[in-house]
């Protein structure tokens, strides 16, 4: 097995059903890029992170350890997290590898189906630069219905020490597109209709009454706030009338969700590519990723949907640091 | 009116037919906060005969050439725009009738729409009886009445050095507004120190809007974000807006 030497882009995963072999993959990865001088950033879960150290005897002064729970605990701010780490160490076409995995078995559904749609974005998203993505999957935990999802997304996956095209690889666009459906908000749930510029007062004055009635204390509720005034203000500009904001919760997570009757975005991958300096929109969506924990966007006969889940403040808990 | 016209960002040029400290002292009666305006030259107090001089021989030709000099200084000193306000005589009408009075005012509106500047006559209502206020209020093509809604914010120049101050929260409805004001300022002043410390929200177009006018200034120019709340610095942090232009003040 062996990984590119140019400056191509290169996504494998790695479906996995033990230590050992995730250990003889990953270890293997990781020294034939400590042998090429690389620099290698391993976000893991905290189990497979003590796997690779013993692997690797140690910690090693090239290789970034971070543990995927604070690495992933927002998917928006884990891109931007590796698009920073890109930037310092691969920016001037030095080779990097990157080692990423989440504990998608124990994310909620539309997290793990976030990371999903994130992992197809990552083949468009790190184009740029010249790196080594390997993305190990947890077998014996993994969803089954997440598996297909796996296959869609990555180009090549690693079997053993063989690279092996993956027949099931998707067109990022398509997979985001196909791979996002419409969750229609909860008959009951808080809304507020908004359809002129003057109605954004109005509408942030109920989020922020919505999100202290949820426990979220002010620092967490303006950042809220912010994202999905981000989203209002979008589907004012570039959506069609009716529109209409619901604030519920689901499960753990509270959801802020936007309806308006247009085509929904152009690109599937609006709201997955980083702003460039000069950019004169993309911010607002940018922000929302950001800001909450998962974000999904969807289009069928019902409208546009927009939804910004964010997990709910722990009972007893103040302020939350985001 | 002046209320707006100061959120606005623009300079008031307020005329008023006696002292100019009774003047001020009406306006904060009715609701508007006249220090830190006239502290920044952004409301200037004039009585009616320094701004009109003698009704019964104006040139107007010097009239125009006054306004002109009055809208330049007000370019000049970083206000967007000029706006002419002030109370009417009431009983003494300075053009001596009624049909005197319209006469006048369609002339020196029309002067003043060709010049770029927008003004507005009060009259107080008590002192008119309702025919005399239809054909007042005729001639006036945007009435402002009492009642108008509060603006989301504001827009506060000072001085020195320029700087402006913006107090309450920036979305679709202003952000366009601040630009203009901010663009006007940076013409006075390269530097420009935005005092953002009574913001408590701001969309990322209004910051937007900051970033591209930062990124389109000469070598030298720059804007100063001072006093930014956490939530907006926050916006600003995740929103990944980057202008070199663009300093904040921490």
């Amino acid at each position: 097995m062996s990984w590119p030497a140019d400056d191509s882009m290169a996504h494998r995963a790695l479906l996995y059903t033990d230590e050992p072999e995730f250990r003889t993959a990953v270890g293997a990865f990781v020294r034939e890029g400590l042998e090429r001088r690389e620099q290698i950033l391993a976000a893991v879960p905290a189990g497979q992170l003590a796997w690779l150290r013993g692997e690797l005897g140690g910690d090693v002064p090239a290789v970034e350890f971070a543990d995927a729970a604070r690495f992933y605990r927002r998917q928006g701010q884990a891109t931007r997290a590796t698009l920073d780490w890109l930037r310092r160490h691969a920016s001037d076409g030095q080779r990097v590898r990157v080692v990423a995995e989440q504990a998608v078995s124990r994310r909620t559904p539309a997290e793990a189906a976030d990371y999903l749609r994130m992992e197809a974005a990552a083949n468009v998203v790190y184009q740029p630069f010249p790196v080594s993505v390997l993305c190990p999957y947890d077998v014996s935990v993994l969803p089954g219905d997440l598996r297909p999802g796996v296959e869609q997304t990555h180009p090549e996956l690693l079997r053993g020490d063989q690279v092996v095209p993956s027949p099931a690889f998707a067109d990022p666009r398509i997979f985001i597109r196909n791979f996002s459906a419409v969750a229609p908000p909860p008959l009951t749930s808080a809304s507020i209709g908004f359809g002129r510029r003057e109605d954004l007062a109005a509408v942030r004055r109920f989020l922020r009454t919505q999100l202290a009635r949820a426990g979220f204390g002010d620092e967490a509720a303006a950042l809220l706030v912010a994202a999905a005034a981000e989203v209002v203000t979008n589907a004012l500009m570039h959506g069609t009338a009716p529109r209409r904001l619901w604030v519920y919760t689901e499960g753990p997570m509270l959801v802020c969700h936007v309806r308006d009757d247009g085509p929904g975005f152009a690109d599937p991958l609006a709201a997955y590519l980083a702003p460039d300096r000069h950019a004169t929109h993309g911010h607002g969506l940018w922000l929302g990723r950001q800001a909450c924990d998962c974000l999904e966007a969807a289009t069928d006969g019902t409208g546009t949907h927009v939804r910004l889940l964010t997990r709910l403040p722990e009972p007893g808990a103040a302020e939350r640091p985001a | 009116m002046i209320r707006g016209a100061l959120a606005a960002g623009d300079r008031v040029i307020y005329v008023t037919p006696g002292p100019s400290d009774v003047a001020l002292a009406l306006l904060e009666a009715g609701g508007i906060e006249t220090g830190r305006p006239v502290r920044g030259g952004q409301l200037l107090v004039h009585s009616f005969g320094e701004i009109y001089g003698d009704l019964a021989s104006t040139d107007l030709a010097q009239l125009v050439a006054t306004f002109r000099a009055a809208l330049s200084q007000s370019l000049a000193a970083g206000f967007p725009g000029l706006r002419i306000t002030g109370e009417m005589g009431g009983c003494s009408w300075p053009a001596g009738s009624l049909e005197g009075l319209v006469r006048w005012e369609r002339m020196v509106s029309q002067m003043l729409g060709e010049v770029g500047i927008a003004a507005i006559c009060q009259y107080d209502q008590r002192q008119l009886d309702e025919p005399a206020t239809t054909v007042i209020a005729a001639e006036h093509s945007g009435v402002a009445t009492n009642g108008q809604r509060l603006p989301l914010a504001l827009f506060i120049a000072s001085t020195p050095p320029p700087a402006l101050r913006v107090e309450g929260e920036l979305d679709l409805t202003n952000g366009p507004v601040l630009a203009r004001v901010i663009r006007a300022r940076l013409a006075a002043s390269p530097r420009l120190r935005v005092d953002l410390g009574g913001v408590a929200f701001a969309d990322v177009g209004s910051l937007r809007e900051i970033y591209q006018i930062a990124v389109g200034l000469p070598a030298g120019s720059r804007i100063t974000l001072a006093n930014v709340t956490e939530p907006v610095r926050r916006v600003l942090d995740l929103a990944g807006f980057r202008a070199d232009a663009v300093v904040i003040d921490s």
